[in-house]
Order: C-alpha cells, then structure tokens, then sequence
C-alpha cells in the first residue's frame, strides 16, 4: 500500500486567498458602478486598466523572480489592487499615470518586498501617494457630476479621448472634490456663507453621499462574509466622527459637521477597504482597534491642518 | 446549553453519520496479536514472559516499570510467538516508521477462525453481572477460537477501599482510553495532591467522524454512569458533569432516561449538553464550557480542582474493578468512505488493524490515506499492519476526494482567521513567524506551549499554511534544546546518586559491623564487664561522652528529618512531572534517579541513626 502521508489536521475548509480576493472584488462593485454612474466612463476605463496592469505587471515580475505563475495569479491580489487604486484615480486621468501609479504599486511596493505578504504598506496606496506627490495637477482633476448618459455626459469616445491624452478635460467638465472646496474656503469665509455661494457644481455633495453608502454596501458585504473584521472600520470612522463632533462643536463656522466628514469624503471607502488590508493592517484585535482609530485621528489632522493639496480619495479627502 | 463559552473554534463537517448508524459489534477475535510495551506515557512495561511460553487471555506479559507506566496483558489465549521490534502506530509516525518492542501472541493455530456471517455478532447490551455474561458474549456466532480468560477476583468498589481499587486499576493495565494513554491508576490517586471538586465525563467528542465514546456510551450506558461514581468516590469529587455535544442525540436521550432513576447514595450526575462546536472536547475547553473555569497557563485541570475522564476508560475501569477483567480491548470507530461497512467496533487491543478494516469492507483500491484520530487531530499511518493499541480510538480508511491533500501553501496575508479560530486565545499568526524564523524564546513568551494543536487554525487559513506543523517543529527545538541542558543535569543527579549509594552502604556497612560486635559483649557482658568494656574502648578510637553522642544523635535526627523531607519533596516533583503530559522520559528517568537519590540519603541517615542509637542505649545501661 502506498498510503498519503500529511500532517494533521487532514482536512481544510473550502477558503482560499484566492476567494478571499474575489469577495473584495465583488464587494467593490457597488462603489465602482456608483462613482461611474456620477463621475463617467472615466472610472469604468481606471479601473479596468489598472486591473489589466495588476496581472500584467505582476506575472511580469514572477516570472523574472522565477516564481510560479498561475498558483501566484490565482490569488487575485494583484487584480485587488489594481481595482483599489484605479478606483481612486480621477476620472480624466492619462494611461500613462495609471500606469505609474501601478508599477509603483505591484514592481515598487509589493514585488521588491518579496510579493504578497511581504509588503510593509498597502501596495495600491503606496501607488496613489506617489502619484499624489509626483503628478499634483492630474491628481486633482475631479470631474463633475455629469452623469453617464445627461446631457452633459462625457460619452464612452471622449472618455477614451480623456484616457489616451488625446483630448484635454475642459473647465466644465472638471471640479473640486466638497472638501477640497471647504478646506480651501479661506479663514475669512465662514461655514455658511461659504455653503450659501454654492461653491460646487450641482449635486456634487450628492453625488459623493450615494458613493460613500455604496461603499459602505460593500464593506457590509466583507463583514458579513467576515473577510474583514469590525475593529478597524468601526474604530477607525468612530475616531473620526468624535474629533469631527468636537471640532465641530467648538466653531461650528469654520468645521464641517461630522456627517460631511463622514460622507463627504472616502472616509468610509477607507475605513473598509483601504485600512483593512490585512497584510499592512494590525493583527490581533486589540491591535486592530488601536490602529483604526489612529487613522481616523490622522485623517482629521491632515483634513483640518494637513498643507498638501490632496483630493479624492486618500481616506483624507 | 452549556452555561459558560470558551474562545474560537470552528465547524468542520461532521461525518459522524458514516458510523454511528449500525450498532456497535464484536470484532473478530484476531489469529495473532501484536502488543506494544508502550502504549501510554512514561516508562515502556517490561516483558515478564518468554518466547514460546502459552498465555491465557488477560494474563499479564509486561509489567510496569517506574512510576508511571502501564501493565501489558495477553488480548487473546496462545503462544508468545516473538518478543521483538514492530512498527506501531504514533503520533511522529508521519515523518517515518516508528517500531517499538512487541510481544507477538499467535493464537492455538488448530482452531483457526471460522465465520460464517461478517454482520452478525451484535453486541449486547450487558445489563450487571459479572464475568460470566461475558463469556457469553464472546462465545457469539461461530467462533471456533479458544478464548480462554485469566481473571481477577471481583470487587465490589463501594465496599473496598481506595489503595485496593487504585491497586486493582493498576494491575490492569487501565490507562485513559481517550488521548494520550495517561496510566489512570495514577489518575486515581489525585486527591493527594488536588482538591478535585468535579468530575467530567468526556463525551463531546467534537472531532469529526468518530463515534466512539457516542456509541459507548449509548450500549454500557449503565456501566459508564457506574464508573462515574467509582471515581467520584475515588477522587472525592462532590459534582459530576457529563459534557455532550448535541449532535448526538441518541446518547442523550439514554442517558436522560437513565439517569431519572437515579440509584440511592449516589453523587448526581449533570448532564451538560453543549453546542457542537471544534474543540470543545479539548479537556481545557470543556472544563472552560462546563465550569467557567479556565485551567492556568501550563496548568492541568486539576490545577482547578476538575478531573476528566473519557467514558471508554471508565467502562475499562469499572470491568478491571468489578469483573477483574484487565483491559485488553477497547471500542474504535471504524469509518471512512473507503470502508463499505463503516461502525464502531469492539476490538482486542493488538489486532491488525487491516484485520479491522477488512471486517468493515475496506476496498483497498480506494483507499489513499489512512488515519488513526481523527481528521483534525489525527496521524496519518504507512500500512495496515501496524496494530490496534490502548488509545486507537479511530481508524479512517479515507479515499482521495474525502481528504484530499492540502493545495500548496501561499503566502500569509496577515488575515487573522486563525486568531479568530484559536481555542487558546494565543496568536497563531505571531507563533507562525516566530518558528519559521525559529524565534524559540518569542515563540515561548507567545506561549507556544499553551497550543493544544487541535488544528482549528490551518483549518480555518486561506493561505494553507500547516500551521500545526510550524508549531510542531518549534516545540521540539525548544524541548531537544531544553534536553540538552536537563542531560548535563541528569548526568549530575547519576552521579549524585551514585555518591549516595556508597555512602548509605558503608553506614549500614559499619552499622553491621558495630551490630556484630555488640552481639558477643552482650553475651559476654555480666562475666567480663569491666575488661570488655576498656577492651571496646580502646578499639573504638577515642570513647564517645554521654553528651557527645547525645549532640550526634540530634544532628543525626535532624538529618533524618531532612532526608525524609527531601524523599517527599522529590516524590511530589515526580508525581507532578509525571502528571504533566508533556514531560518525556528523561525528565521523568531524571525525577525518579532524584528520588533514588533521596531515598538513599534517608537510608544512610537512618541506618547512621540506629547504630547511634544503639550505642547510646549501650552506654545507659553499661556506663563505663
């Protein structure tokens, strides 16, 4: 008889990395599909080429590390990635700064690190500060709520006019994230004068409320499936709201009330899918509390007194 | 429901229906046994039989050495046919064969085995009685093999007393039929160093497929329930709680039923149903789910005044004690999908186990992986030919797509499912780091040791990483490191006790000495009081004072004194090393030569002692 020899336990239940990736995958849509219902064609075509560059880049690096290809692929980490950080690109944003922002996301922050596991920070994170810091002026070329298919909607063509750098995003079309505006209102506006001048394109604040519950839908969906825990959402916006309250309690004339920094922002797109990743998050529960409400502290710090003029999505704005 | 919760845990499939649907059955009597002289922690039992010598069933063939140790008894009536090595099945098996000294029994060959139905042989249910009704048990279907039973004369438990049934235990064999085969006469004697409160009958069983204890339990549901009281008595536990999972209801509902009659002086029996949940019939986790009480760091449940035990070595031991039968069989699952007719049966102890297998249909072409334990914590075995031994208490003939192999191990992604799943709120993520970068002090700071290993971690990890086998790997680092400091020690004690057993035989050496020389001036005393007298005194260096040996004879005493503790202290250390499932032999080997140690020491004082003595007396009644 030649019988199968392993170690105990002799049997597993049915998860894998892989499928763990998959739900977060799916878990994105309803943010993506929500953004693209506001914002355009433009995230649609983000999403799916820093997608694209994910696998490329990744199998691109296996296979110069001599590492097994498809057991590697097949756990959709660089896939999550790249939907994470093509998510958080502006909706005019070039090829060329997608790419960038990949290949420091997927050859930089993970692969040099020695791949999955092995990455002191959030791969598609590391990509979007360095584009944040090195591109200013494309990072901060929102679009205006325009809609797929309104009147002022930029069809599928001019989108990929957008995408290849053929076609320049015009004035219109372009618009300030709510708390980039309100950050930059000045010291001398205060809070409702500066609400009262309508300082946004129309149904901007909308707009970025419906994304931010989609979101939330999603995050709902990793903690019910329990691929993420609450300690660290939960910790993470509950910091926030408390300094936001007390902030906004002391001067209400030049703070945001705490349901604007909640929803205003990708404050919730943060807290379930940026801060949980788990390979750059804390462990244990504890830790995972601690860690959360750190960066809910931090991003109100950067918000109110941060100096960079950073916009969507860094959880910060 | 249970009324207190313990951490983690996860809910494996339970297949548990592949072998609890037939009753439980006799197994056929085997043609040759194989009999492993270790089949429980501590010392291996010493052979006390000779090649070719024939033995009765129940007969004792090994006998225990050291404290902690089992006797070894004939399973089936024949001839000592080898005293030789054998591959056995254990735990490291996994990594390579494992053979342990065996003795071989070959039964009477004229009568080989004839059966006429595989199926038939039910067994049953024993209501009381003794020996005799299970003579006739074994006397079913067309056995044509001689089965004939060396037996101890009966006790009745309520009316002996504690040495005699802890003796009795220990003379058969008895050991804990659940897990780690701790010898129970040992067990037994707790109260001498715990105050145990409660008594906990094992009956979770939370791994998957076996059925064992379940079945046991519903077929000697009386006798189980006799044998909490035997070790209520002997454990002087006021509290008896049987922990069941409830995904088996038959046991329950027996045992509801049995116990509403409950019989006049008995301690009450509690039956504590719990929710079926992997490990809760890990012995800290049910203490934890039954009592709310969790056993220390390190600790044992005694450690909080709470004994367990398993049903099956109840059984084993209320037949030692009532019927004078020695434990030479046990109740194993037999399951698997490889099997066409998996159950639970009862089998002699030294059966091959592909003897089992066949009884149960196994088709050998299905079969890939054959596993004593079960799935979460069990070990994979080489053959069918190793034997069946005190603590198999499962035997899963797998096929491929039941267990199929792990899928290659990826990275960590730091997910914390496996700190979720722990049932000993220890960070498995952390203690996987720290022995794969074989960090041993972090990985005990972590305390690695406080792992049970009952696999809940890999079970639960999407990355497939065999936990268990990291941890595994890092404990025996720390513990072949540890052994290399306790040998240097061990030599030393060798040594210690080497000094001390000359110096304890040049005392009694010269206590004899000082005795024979007494003998004749006592008889010669009254004729020659005087010249004797100066004579000794001359011959013994310079005379001893009154008040000089009255100084020694303090020192001496006080010395006693000492030694005596020191021989107590060291039989307390052994008794709780021993007690520690954990320790291996060298440790123990260790403990007993410290206690050799003592004993000598408190020898040679005592011998010192009486010479003294002697002399002292000497010079009251013959003052010179």
């Amino acid at each position: 008889m030649s019988l199968m020899h392993t170690g105990s336990p002799h049997t597993r239940a049915a998860t894998s990395t892989g499928s763990v990736m998959a739900w977060v995958l799916l878990a994105t849509l309803p943010g993506i599909a929500t953004l693209t219902w506001f914002f355009g064609w433009g995230v649609l075509i983000n999403v799916l080429f820093a997608a694209g560059l994910g696998i490329g880049l990744e199998a691109l690096i296996l296979r110069l590390r001599a590492r097994p290809l498809v057991v590697t692929l097949q756990d959709n980490s660089a896939l999550v990635s790249g939907v994470l950080l093509g998510a958080s690109l502006p909706p005019f944003a070039p090829w060329w700064l997608i790419l960038v922002g990949m290949v420091a996301a997927i050859v930089v922050a993970k692969q040099l690190f020695g791949g999955l596991g092995q990455n002191p920070f959030n791969p598609a994170m590391v990509g979007y500060a360095l584009l944040l810091i090195s591109f200013p002026v494309e990072m901060t070329q929102w679009a205006a709520p325009q809609g797929l298919f309104g009147a002022n909607a930029i069809g599928p063509g001019a989108a990929l006019g957008h995408f290849l750098g053929i076609v320049e995003p015009t004035d219109a079309m372009t618009g300030a994230t709510p708390l980039d505006a309100f950050k930059h209102k000045g010291e001398t506006v205060l809070a409702s004068e500066f609400w009262a001048t309508h300082p946004l394109p129309p149904g901007t604040l909308d707009a970025w409320h419906a994304v931010a519950l989609a979101w939330l839908a999603g995050g709902a969906l990793l903690l019910f499936k329990r691929i993420i825990s609450w300690h660290i959402p939960v910790s993470l916006l509950g910091a926030l709201l408390v300094l936001a309250t007390l902030m906004y309690a002391s001067d209400p004339s030049h703070h945001g009330t705490p349901l604007f920094h909640l929803l205003g922002g990708a404050a919730i797109f943060g807290a379930f899918f940026i801060a949980t990743d788990p390979v750059s998050a804390a462990t244990s529960r504890k830790g995972k509390l601690y860690y959360g409400a750190a960066i809910g502290v931090l991003i109100m710090l950067i918000r109110t007194w941060g100096a960079t003029r950073m916009r969507w999505p860094s959880p910060c704005y | 429901m249970a009324d207190f919760d313990f951490p983690g845990g996860i809910h494996p499939p339970e297949r548990k229906t592949l072998s609890n649907r037939v009753p439980l059955v006799q197994a056929p009597l085997p043609g040759r046994v194989i009999l492993p002289l270790t089949q429980h922690l501590g010392m291996p039992a010493e052979p006390v039989v000779t090649l070719g010598q024939r033995v009765r069933t129940g007969e004792v063939i090994g006998r225990a050495q050291g404290m902690i140790s089992a006797n070894l008894h004939a399973s089936i009536t024949g001839t000592v046919s080898a005293i030789e090595e054998h591959p056995v099945p254990h735990p490291s098996a996994t990594l390579g064969e494992v053979r342990a000294l065996c003795i071989v029994i070959d039964a009477d060959s004229t009568h080989k085995l004839v059966q006429k139905d595989e199926g038939s042989g039910e067994l049953r249910q024993k209501d009381e009685g003794l020996g005799e009704s299970r003579q006739k048990d074994e006397g079913f279907g067309e056995l044509k093999q001689k089965d004939d039973w060396l037996r101890l004369p009966p006790l009745d438990w309520r009316a002996s007393d504690d040495e005699t049934l802890i003796e009795r235990l220990r003379e058969s064999g008895i050991v804990g039929l659940g897990g780690a085969g701790f010898p129970t006469s040992v067990k037994a004697q707790v109260r001498q160093r715990h105050a145990i409160d409660t008594l906990i009958v094992n009956v979770a069983e939370c791994e998957p497929y076996i059925t064992a204890d379940d079945m046991t339990l519903r077929h000697y549901t009386s006798d189980i329930l006799e044998g909490t009281q035997l070790f209520a008595r002997l454990t002087g536990a006021e509290r008896i709680l049987i922990g069941i999972e409830d995904n088996k209801p038959e046991a329950i509902e027996v045992l509801n039923q049995a116990l509403r009659k409950p019989i006049a002086d008995d301690i009450a029996v509690e039956l504590k149903v719990v929710a079926t949940r992997y490990p809760s019939g890990g012995e800290k986790q049910l203490v934890q789910l039954l009592t709310g009480r969790e056993v220390p760091s390190r600790g044992l449940p005694t450690d909080v005044g709470v004994l367990c035990h398993n049903p099956g070595t109840l059984l084993a031991a209320l037949r030692a004690v009532r019927d004078g039968e020695p434990l030479i069989s046990r109740i194993v699952t037999l399951t698997g999908e490889a099997l066409d007719r998996p159950g639970n049966v009862e089998a002699r102890i030294g059966t091959p186990m592909q003897e089992l297998l066949a009884f149960a249909g196994l088709k050998p072409e299905r079969l890939s992986q054959l596993i004593q334990g079960g799935p979460m914590m069990g070990f994979t075995l080489d053959t069918g030919s190793l034997p069946l031994i005190k603590t198999s208490n499962c035997l899963i003939a797998a096929t491929a797509e039941e267990l199929p192999p792990a899928p290659p191990e990826q990275p960590c992604i730091r997910c914390g499912a496996c700190e979720t799943a722990c049932p000993a709120s220890l960070l498995p993520q952390q203690l996987y780091w720290f022995a794969k970068g074989r960090e041993h002090d972090k990985a005990e700071l972590f305390n690695l040791f406080d792992c049970i290993e009952c696999g809940a971690c890999a079970y639960v990890c999407p990355s497939h990483i065999p936990l268990v086998q990291y941890y595994r790997a890092s404990k025996s680092d720390i513990r072949a490191r540890e052994q290399e400091a306790r040998k240097a020690e061990h030599a030393r004690h060798r040594f210690e006790f080497r000094q001390a057993r000359i110096v304890r035989e040049e005392a009694e050496k010269q206590a004899r000495r000082e005795a024979r020389k007494k003998r004749p001036q006592d008889s010669s005393a009254q004729a020659a009081n005087t010249t004797e007298s100066d004579s000794s005194t001359a011959r013994s260096e310079p005379a001893p004072t009154t008040a000089d040996l009255t100084a020694q004879l303090r020192k001496l005493k006080i010395a006693q004194a000492a030694a005596r503790a020191a021989v107590k202290k060291a039989e307390k250390n052994l008794a709780r090393i021993s007690e520690a499932r954990q320790s291996d032999k060298t440790e123990l080997e260790d403990m007993e030569i410290q206690l050799a140690t003592a004993r000598e020491n408190l020898q040679a004082t005592e011998a010192r002692l009486t010479m003294l003595q002697a002399q002292s007396q000497d010079q009251e009644t013959n003052p010179s």
